[in-house]
């Protein structure tokens, strides 16, 4: 039997707006493959913010259930949903969310100091060297390019190894060219830690980038729903 | 004086108790890692154990899991890939008896002294075209044996990018002037990239052989290089047929042929060993295509 790393089964989110019922999420049925690199394209308000954030364990459903490397969400509390976050996933956002006051280095070792882990320094500084920011170790995100902080905040996602890279609309706030290197920089990247990536746009030609494309719109996936049997 | 002894007497026992709980947790910790290190190094699954907490074992536990889904992700492959490659190559050996069989048949007509000088042309040319058949079989065998994990080892040099674009484009010359396909290049002769020539080269020939192969008679397929903030792209675009939506990722994987042309040779191995080469040197591989307008497929290569 083919195994998922991501599987959401029936997965519902319904929001009480006023008198009406707002369906962000209506019965999705979504599986990825280990080290799959899946874009999930849709307008804005068509529910790919919130399934992102039901992998993620970022939100609970209404209905249905989420597996994350064979873990089931629901069935975890609080604080084991942080654990889960805080090691399994590396989230990329938007507004890189870099600490101003740290440095790039400083930044991307966080989490795993947080988490208490020795820091693996080879790896970083690969890391680093891959997506072209070792000479910019010691600089503060305020003295980074939009372009420079993405890549920051993209090896801040790698460096604890998580299963799994959620990226939400990771390019949103940079021109056409910049964009285009990120991703092709999160993709050589991930490829090569042998990472999983699901990533969020509503840009046809970044999620080109992709292995596989899943169109979601009013809350369902329209296309693309499934992992390609083969490789 | 009795209150201090009874105070002593109480540290003394609650140290007592706090060592002994120590001593205990280190040996049930110790004891649980050697049962999963004894549970992988036999082969058998890790058992399950509730790792969502914050302790010390519970980190060590997700590593090991970690470790674990590492290994198995790997033997998995590795049988699967090997399973594919037997067949091919029984395949491949099996199709190289053909050949073998029919040039053996025309040299003996040809050895038949009676034959006049047109006839004796004919049948040279027919085994002209068996050689050929043959030498691509083997060609293939050569390309399926660099599908064996660690063959491929890029040795990356700064070095001008138009060399290796010229050399893949000068081997693919013959194929493109049999179907009458322009070729162009257009790149800077000043823009230096650090890659392994040897194979890039072969990475780029895998794509231009695949757009002459997709692209009809009278067509084109052009280069194009340009350099951007991270990465050199080089785009190899060709007016051929397209690849719809839904395939353009799967083209990609290993042993993917297009379902029309599966009469045509090849074994569906070229797009996939491209995309590795260029991934070994930190680069990737992007493909935009439309039915009847053509695809560009583009490598990206970090600069420096």
């Amino acid at each position: 039997m083919e195994s998922y790393i991501v599987e959401t089964r029936a997965l519902k989110k319904y929001y009480q707006l006023g008198t009406n019922v707002v369906k962000a999420l209506d019965g999705v049925d979504f599986r990825v493959k280990d080290q799959e690199f899946v874009s999930i394209i849709g307008k804005s308000g068509s529910g790919k913010s919130t399934l992102l954030h039901m992998i993620g364990g970022l939100d609970v459903p209404t209905e249905g259930e989420t597996y994350v490397d064979g873990k089931n969400l629901a069935e975890m509390n609080r604080e084991q949903l942080a654990v889960f976050r805080r090691r399994k996933i590396g989230f990329i956002f938007q507004n890189y969310n870099l600490v101003p006051d740290l440095n790039l280095y400083e930044n991307v070792t966080l989490p795993i100091e947080l988490d208490g882990d020795c820091v693996d320094r080879e790896f970083i500084d690969e890391i680093l060297n891959l997506l072209k920011l070792q000479e910019k170790k010691e600089a503060l995100p305020s003295t980074l390019s939009g372009g420079q902080q993405q890549r920051a905040a993209i090896a801040r996602a790698i460096a604890s190894k998580p299963s799994i890279i959620l990226a939400d609309e990771p390019t949103g706030n940079l021109d056409t060219a910049s964009s285009h290197d990120v991703l092709g920089l999160l993709k050589a990247v991930a490829g090569r830690f042998k990472q999983t990536v699901v990533l969020i746009t509503h840009d046809q030609d970044i999620a080109q980038l992709s292995d596989r494309i899943v169109h979601i719109e009013d809350g369902r996936i329209v296309r693309g729903s499934d992992a390609y049997v083969g490789e | 004086m009795t209150a201090a002894a009874c105070c002593l007497f109480f540290v003394s026992v609650s140290m007592g108790i706090k060592m002994w709980k120590l001593k205990r947790d280190i040996s049930s910790f110790t004891d649980r890692l050697l049962r999963c290190l004894n549970d992988m190094t036999c082969g058998r699954e890790l058992e399950r154990l509730n790792e969502e907490g914050d302790t010390l074992w519970d980190k060590v536990y997700e590593k090991l899991q970690k470790l674990e889904r590492i290994w198995k992700r790997e033997s998995a492959e590795n049988l699967e890939e090997k399973k594919k490659i037997k067949s091919l190559i029984s395949d491949i050996s099996h199709q190289t008896k053909t050949p073998i069989a029919n040039i053996k048949l025309y040299e003996e007509v040809l050895l038949d002294e009676g034959l006049g000088t047109a006839e004796a042309g004919e049948f040279l040319q027919k085994v002209r075209i068996q050689t050929e058949k043959l030498d691509f079989l083997l060609q293939s065998m050569v390309k399926m044996s660099r599908l064996e994990t660690g063959v491929i080892e890029v040795c990356c040099m700064k070095l001008p990018l138009c060399g290796t674009l010229l050399r893949a484009v000068a081997a693919i010359v013959p194929k493109a002037e049999k179907k009458q396909i322009r070729l162009s290049v257009d790149c800077d002769e000043d823009i230096v990239v650090n890659h392994d020539t040897k194979w890039t080269e072969e990475a780029v020939f895998n794509l231009l052989d695949n757009a002459v192969k997709y692209t009809g008679r009278g067509g084109s397929v052009g280069i194009l290089v340009s350099v951007q903030e991270i990465f050199t792209k080089i785009s190899i675009r060709d007016s051929g047929k397209g690849i719809a939506l839904e395939r353009q990722a799967e083209i990609f994987t290993r042993f993917y042929r297009e379902p029309e042309v599966y009469d045509q040779e090849g074994i569906g191995v070229g797009l996939y060993l491209a995309r590795k080469i260029i991934a070994l040197q930190d680069g990737y591989i992007q493909v935009c295509s439309e039915i009847r307008k053509g695809s560009d497929f583009q490598i990206y290569l970090p600069n420096g």
